[in-house]
């Protein structure tokens, strides 16, 4: 670049997922800029409004940077936040908590050690009227001790996926999920939920370090995410943009262009999302022979 | 009798009137090379109010308008992709071509539905007495050419094949080495015309153009113990189509007209296939997203003559356009699912007339064009008036004024692309219909008969422009979308010379264009302050047994305005717990990216330099072209992008050496 004109202003940067499954929390930090050089750090001391359907939840100075109420958010319900802090513009934004989509589950295998014929199978989906929310599901393995780590290749064959992250696998893993997997999440848009009857995929672990292989696995969790607007594009804009890196100048690049994350926080940075989440477990196979 | 030899000065470019400008195969024969093919989209950018956008494309981004705004037309049949191969090669073939039209202002009443410009490609007829065939072989692609009479003086045909040969090469060769993994190119296309002549004053033909690319990885593998073999695709790519029926003929002798039927259409594809083998399983996979477009549309057009120096014209045109933006195709061995989110559709209708008068030294044309727009949810009618007035101060210099206005009803739907993507379009929503409003003045001097000269200045103001923050929820509930304006104004030279064996032009726009959204101006992302092009060639030996010929291009302009990650802030990670991702670690940081360009990048230069040897055959000419692309190997980026908190450059042509031969026979 032999131009730039690269002049941000200094401003709040505002991070909260609200879901009814957990407190309320809000990451504040500022925007600060040091002769060319732009940083962010904590905000402490900044005066909060948070509001539920108008009700005032907090309106008070805070004296940390990470806000923290004991209030779990209502599915339906509408919240608002508006942070002042020094002489930054004030930052707001809205969001809404979305009802949570439900469906029923069941999970089939072959042989117990033989991951590839392992099935989840979701049908029956109840989506709450008046939603413009996105599905999500993501899938883990866990031990009874609490111990979690993803699946990092969902492996479907439906038209319903959203292909931002879908590969082509090296071959078919079973003949119902077939040979294209998605990574790490399945993301079916607003438009196609209502369409859709019922998924039917294998997960599977493809470890890269050794020390992430999971001893003694008892369950495999489905996590359905019930995501709001807000949420739904942040997280497909912040993955195109992690995933839209050049391979170090090769002819990938022709492909790239250049990404922006969504952002909800009027005057300032960052995201204030509602979302839903149900989690669903099925026991891991246990060994027969 | 001595034969009486008439000379007239051979220009490259014909500027036929304010804002437009002709080329045809003659003068095409001396234009700039690019990889060793001369291309009528690469010699069109060297024009001044012209940009190409990022190096290497085949865009034409006309005087503030983006590429989406310039309307190509193949036989007065409407295209809606010009690029193969990224836009190294666009889809006209200069064998097939006869000339070409470009208007920038000036636009006749007979051209709508684009905002910026026209390209109008014609396409040559046959030859109805002799036969004429060509065969070339370029770096990476091989053409043949053939032309002649089917019945004599009556019916001719013109074919031309073109095809790329490396990924042929590549395959051949992952065959025999047993395995593979790499990124290859491929595309073709064909263009076929067939032309009767009926009579001296009427003629029927029939055109086609089917093109195809596909920008794609592969693995391939074999394991000859177990006998096994698998092969995996996995890429992009486009089809873009064309046929149409055309009749043209005098009803009487003052009155001329034209009619067409004709279909276009272009597909958009990203697919995956893949086979695995072995001696008891045979798997077969694919599956493919795609959007399509489809059109059917017919024009009818008419000159009447109704004094020497007035002519009235007048037509119609109708078409149906459907869309399909997402359609998905799944096969897993015998199990296949077809889906498609539904369609998007538009009727368009025009009506215009426009007449030419002369009066002593003065010319004017003024016109109407009233179109119906529906795309099944709203209905816009436009109407749009277009002036054109010429005189002549004296012999030698030409003042001209215009006066346009423009509507477009359809559009690609991204904003921050730069580089290479297939176009995806889109019908207007709502009661959004884009127009532009544009006033142009010139003058031209003809001073000198080997030397010419002409300046033209225009103001353009845009409306109704769309700047689309969310492309899926656009598409599915007509939200996440801002409309704004523009306004583009420059001053354009050209400046053209040529004398035996010497020809050359230099082209200079002084420009300024911009976008307002939201209450915030920017510089539109191809804005330019200064846009300088050059084309000089010099035949070093010209006789009968040989001409050799050096020419040299360059184009140089300012840096465009770009969108580059600038800070960088906390973020709420993605669904997922960080070890999902090994690659992509720092998920917790969000890379912040301006809605409007933040940076301008470096100034663009490259200069090329061609030799061609051409010599007599015993039936034909062979010629051999060989080029030095970007001569001074200097890095103009095409893509910058932010990795490892640097700011990094990708190059997409270095000092690139290049041969082409072409054989007529």
């Amino acid at each position: 670049m032999e131009q730039s004109s690269i002049n941000e202003a200094e401003r709040l940067v505002i991070n909260s997922f609200l879901t009814p499954s957990k407190p309320i929390r809000v990451d504040l930090y500022k925007l600060q800029k040091d002769q060319n050089n732009y940083s962010c750090v904590g905000v402490v001391g900044a005066h909060i409004i948070l509001k539920e359907n108008e009700t005032t939840l907090y309106d008070d100075i805070y004296s940390d940077s990470i806000f923290t109420l004991n209030y779990f958010p209502v599915a339906g319900a509408a919240y608002s936040i508006e942070v002042s802090y020094e002489d930054l513009a004030s930052a707001k934004a809205t969001t809404n908590i979305p009802k949570a989509i439900r469906c029923t589950g069941e999970f089939t295998y072959g042989k117990y050690w033989d991951i590839r014929s392992f099935l989840i199978k979701l049908n029956d989906f109840i989506v709450p009227p008046d939603n413009r929310a996105s599905l999500w599901i993501t899938a883990y393995q866990e031990t009874d001790d609490g111990e979690t780590v993803q699946y990092n290749e969902i492996y479907i064959n439906n038209v319903f996926i959203d292909k931002t992250n879908s590969y082509g696998g090296m071959g078919t893993v079973n003949d119902i999920a077939g040979s294209i997997y998605y990574e790490s999440f399945l993301r079916i848009k607003n438009t196609n939920i209502h369409k859709m009857d019922e998924l039917i995929f294998t997960p599977v672990k493809v470890c890269y370090f050794e020390e992430e292989f999971l001893l003694n696995q008892e369950k495999i969790k489905v996590k359905l995410i019930t995501a709001g607007p807000e949420y739904d594009q942040y997280s497909k804009n912040l993955y195109e943009q992690k995933n839209r890196i050049i391979h170090e100048e090769d002819i990938s690049s022709v492909f790239y262009q250049p990404c922006p994350v969504y952002c909800n926080i009027e005057n300032g940075l960052g995201l204030f999302a509602g979302m839903n989440e149900v989690d669903y477990y099925f026991d891991y196979p246990v060994k027969t022979e | 009798m001595n034969e009486v030899v008439f000379s007239a000065r051979r220009k490259n470019i014909d500027s036929r009137g304010l804002g437009n400008m002709r080329i045809n195969m003659e003068q095409l024969k001396i234009s700039p090379l690019f990889l060793g093919e001369r291309d009528i989209i690469k010699t069109l950018q060297f024009l001044p109010g012209v940009s190409a956008g990022m190096e290497g494309s085949s865009q034409l981004n006309i005087r503030g308008g983006t590429n989406d705004q310039t309307l190509y037309l193949l036989d007065d049949v409407p295209v809606y992709n010009q690029s193969h191969t990224f836009g190294l090669f666009s889809i006209f073939n200069t064998d097939a071509i006869k000339s070409v039209d470009l208007y920038k202002g000036g636009i006749p009443t007979q051209y709508g539905d684009k905002l910026s410009g026209v390209v109008s490609v014609a396409l040559k007829d046959g030859d109805f007495k002799q036969y004429h065939n060509s065969l070339s072989l370029g770096l990476l692609a091989g053409t043949f050419a053939s032309e002649g009479p089917i019945i004599r003086d009556h019916l001719s045909y013109v074919f031309t094949g073109r095809r790329s040969f490396v990924d042929l090469l590549y395959k051949g060769f992952t065959t025999i080495s047993g395995g593979q993994s790499g990124a290859m190119i491929a595309f073709y296309d064909i263009n076929a015309k067939m032309t009767w002549k009926m009579n001296s004053a009427n003629l029927l033909s029939w055109q086609l153009y089917s093109g195809y690319d596909d920008i794609y990885g592969m693995n391939t593998g074999r394991d000859r113990i177990r006998n096994e073999r698998y092969f995996e695709k996995f890429g992009y790519g486009w089809k873009t189509f064309m046929t149409a029926l055309r009749y043209s003929g005098n009803l009487t002798s003052s009155l001329q007209f034209i009619a067409n039927l004709y279909h276009t259409s272009l597909t958009n594809f990203n697919r995956v296939t893949g086979k695995f083998i072995a001696p008891d399983i045979e798997y077969k996979k694919e599956n493919v997203e795609s959007s399509l477009m489809n059109e059917m549309g017919g024009k009818i057009a008419f000159e009447q003559k109704t004094g020497t120096n007035n002519s009235f014209f007048y037509g119609m045109e109708g078409a149906n356009q459907i869309f399909v933006p997402d359609c998905v195709y799944k096969r897993e061995n015998s199990s296949e699912i077809l889906y498609n989110s539904g369609q998007l559709r538009l009727f368009k209708l025009s009506a215009y007339l426009y007449d030419e008068y002369r009066y002593k030294h003065w010319f004017a044309s003024l016109g109407l064009r009233a179109s119906l727009y529906d795309n099944w949810k709203k209905k816009k009618i436009s109407v749009e008036p277009r002036v054109k007035i010429n005189t002549f101060l004296g012999e030698k210099n030409k003042l001209m004024l215009a006066y346009d206005r423009m509507h477009q009803p359809i559009h690609t739907v991204y904003e921050m692309n730069y580089n290479f993507q297939a176009d995806y379009w889109v019908p207007f929503q709502e009661e959004i219909l884009p127009s532009a409003n544009q006033a142009s003045v010139g003058w031209k001097n003809f001073t000198n008969s080997n030397l010419s000269f002409s300046i033209e200045a225009y103001y353009k103001t845009m409306k109704n422009l769309l700047l689309i923050k969310n492309q899926e929820n656009y598409i599915d509930f007509h939200t996440d979308y801002e409309t704004g304006k523009g306004k583009s104004m420059g001053f354009e030279c050209l400046l053209e010379y040529s004398r035996e064996r010497f020809t050359g032009w230099i082209s200079y726009t002084l420009s300024k264009s911009d976008r307002r959204f939201e209450d915030r101006t920017y510089p539109f992302k191809y804005d330019a302050t200064h846009s300088f092009s050059t084309f000089v060639s010099y035949k070093l030996i010209h006789n009968e047994k040989t001409t050799h010929t050096f020419s040299l291009n360059s184009q140089a302009n300012t840096g465009y305005p770009y969108y580059v990650p600038e800070i960088s802030y906390p973020g709420l990670g993605l669904p997922t717990l960080s070890n999902a991702y090994p690659g992509n670690s720092n998920i917790y940081s969000v890379d912040y990216i301006p809605q409007y360009p933040n940076v301008r990048i470096r100034n663009f230069f490259r200069l090329d330099a061609n030799y061609t040897l051409e010599r007599p055959c015993k039936k034909g000419t062979l010629s051999w072209q060989f080029s030095l692309l970007n001569f001074t190997n200097r890095k103009n980026p095409y893509a910058i992008y932010k990795k490892d908190d640097k700011y990094k450059a990708f190059v997409l042509i270095p000092l690139f050496p290049s041969v082409a031969v072409k054989r007529f026979f």
